[in-house]
């Protein structure tokens, strides 16, 4: 559909995805992973970890959406969507220097799942609380993924290719900038909203920034290539999923 | 010991919480922290005793994750029991029979809404004998100002999980040191570092809870 941001200045062609058909599949390995176990599970903890993932996925109303708008380059740092200038730093920046369009996505489990995941010792249970978070960021992580695959192929029809997908907080982009990207896209665009501090609720959803253009190629970039050695997802070697 | 007291202990230290809970398998359908630690105190065991099992018990589970050898599910189980001994001794703090050993002032710095490590750091903390005043996430300078001037003598905990709110914790690190030189300030999360710690002005860093409950330990004997 087309959406026009009149009084932004800016034209921009919104999609909204229906990815519970396509619910994400978390392999049982990335999960024992995410909660530290790399050996033998303890006993009683596959079971704990069965179950919660039920609750997440029962607890998930996926949404997902993105916007295409087209990007200039302002600076080594900084690009350029209509009047908005997108800091996304020295890091990110380079890397979409081929952009022509960027889109500018969203995707979010709902807020069901949050009842499941408050980790507190007046839980009723902490540890499943837990394992059921631990699970949501992978799911949530895992839709941004199905979209980013999603743009990928529906761009390739075209003759295009996609870049990397960034987020801000991460790779240096200043959680704040999480502002820029809500005020480019319709109000409350997948039922997500902005808190004070540019925290988006429901907790578990994810945004972002994917370069579209003939030339740009998806890197195989990953943590271990970042020079930033305190981010909490370099300690991890975590991967990006590639689309 | 006992062996009421050595039965809270195990169940503590293993995260058997009461007769209702699954976990671990191997204690299913038997007494948990909660049931033995009403008996005990039925029987006359006192709670100084009680709490000086747990306090080891705690540190043993912490010991092990530090050590890599359990995670924080099995961690959780054990705080989870622990807190439901407190619920039993919390008429005796009440009364003065026994006290805390301090209070720990809280919270993840502004801008970050991560809150599962501090919870967990808050649960051990606590089960180590401390009392948590837990501000929340995304908690402003001038929120544990207040909650400093509130509770003279505390400590104060921050937590970050993102690189870019280490500037946050950097900020409220200086604005309490100005204001309140003596405090200690001890820090944590992924993206900090012994290094990052000094440079903040912070006192310490703590890269799992047992080490933060060392230090608390080490400043209020």
């Amino acid at each position: 559909m087309k959406h026009s941001l009149a009084e932004k200045k800016v034209n921009a062609t919104i999609f909204i995805l229906d990815l519970n058909k396509m619910l994400p599949r978390i392999p049982n390995k990335n999960i024992r992973e995410a909660l530290g176990y790399t050996g033998a599970l303890p006993p009683g903890m596959e079971e704990m970890i069965d179950t919660a993932f039920q609750k997440a996925l029962e607890s998930c109303h996926i949404q997902a959406g993105y916007g295409l708008f087209p990007v200039e380059h302002l600076s080594s740092s900084i690009l350029k969507i209509g009047n908005y200038d997108i800091k996304a730093g020295t890091q990110i920046t380079p890397r979409l220097k081929q952009a022509e369009k960027l889109a500018l996505f969203t995707a979010t489990l709902g807020p069901e799942i949050e009842k499941w995941t408050t980790v507190q010792a007046t839980s009723d249970n902490p540890a499943q609380s837990y394992i059921i978070d631990i699970i949501a960021s992978l799911l949530a992580e895992e839709s941004a993924a199905l979209l980013h695959q999603h743009l990928a192929d529906k761009m390739k029809k075209s003759g295009y290719s996609v870049s990397n997908r960034y987020s801000p907080g991460y790779c240096g982009w200043d959680v704040n900038e999480q502002k820029i990207l809500f005020q480019l896209l319709p109000k409350s665009f997948c039922g997500i909203t902005l808190g004070d501090s540019a925290f988006m609720c429901p907790r578990k959803s994810v945004s972002g920034i994917i370069g579209i253009g003939k030339n740009i190629k998806y890197q195989d970039y990953n943590c271990q290539r970042c020079k930033n050695k305190l981010c909490h997802l370099a300690a991890k070697q975590k991967e990006l999923k590639k689309p | 010991m006992s062996e009421l007291i050595d039965k809270i202990s195990i169940c503590v230290e293993r995260g058997k919480v009461n007769l209702k809970a699954p976990f671990p398998p191997d204690l299913k359908e038997q007494p948990g922290a909660d049931e033995y630690t009403r008996e005990a105190l039925e029987k006359g065991e006192t709670p100084e005793a009680i709490l000086q099992a747990c306090n080891q018990a705690m540190e043993n589970i912490g010991g092990k994750f530090s050590r890599n050898e359990v995670f924080v599910p099995e961690l959780l189980m054990a705080a989870k029991a622990m807190n439901v001994v407190m619920e039993h001794l919390k008429p005796y703090f009440k009364s003065g029979n026994i006290k805390s050993k301090g209070v720990l002032v809280l919270g993840t710095v502004a801008g970050d809404l991560h809150d599962i490590g501090k919870n967990l750091v808050s649960m051990v903390i606590e089960g180590n004998g401390w009392k948590v005043e837990d501000l929340g996430s995304d908690v402003k300078t001038e929120k544990f100002l207040k909650a400093i001037e509130n509770c003279p003598g505390c400590i104060v905990g921050l937590s970050a999980l993102l690189t870019t709110t280490m500037g946050n914790m950097a900020k409220t690190v200086v604005e309490i040191k100005k204001q309140y030189p003596d405090i200690k300030i001890i820090v944590g999360g992924a993206p900090l570092s012994a290094r990052a710690a000094e440079e903040m002005g912070a006192d310490a860093y703590a890269a799992d809870p047992q080490e933060a409950v060392k230090y608390l330990n080490s400043w209020a004997s």
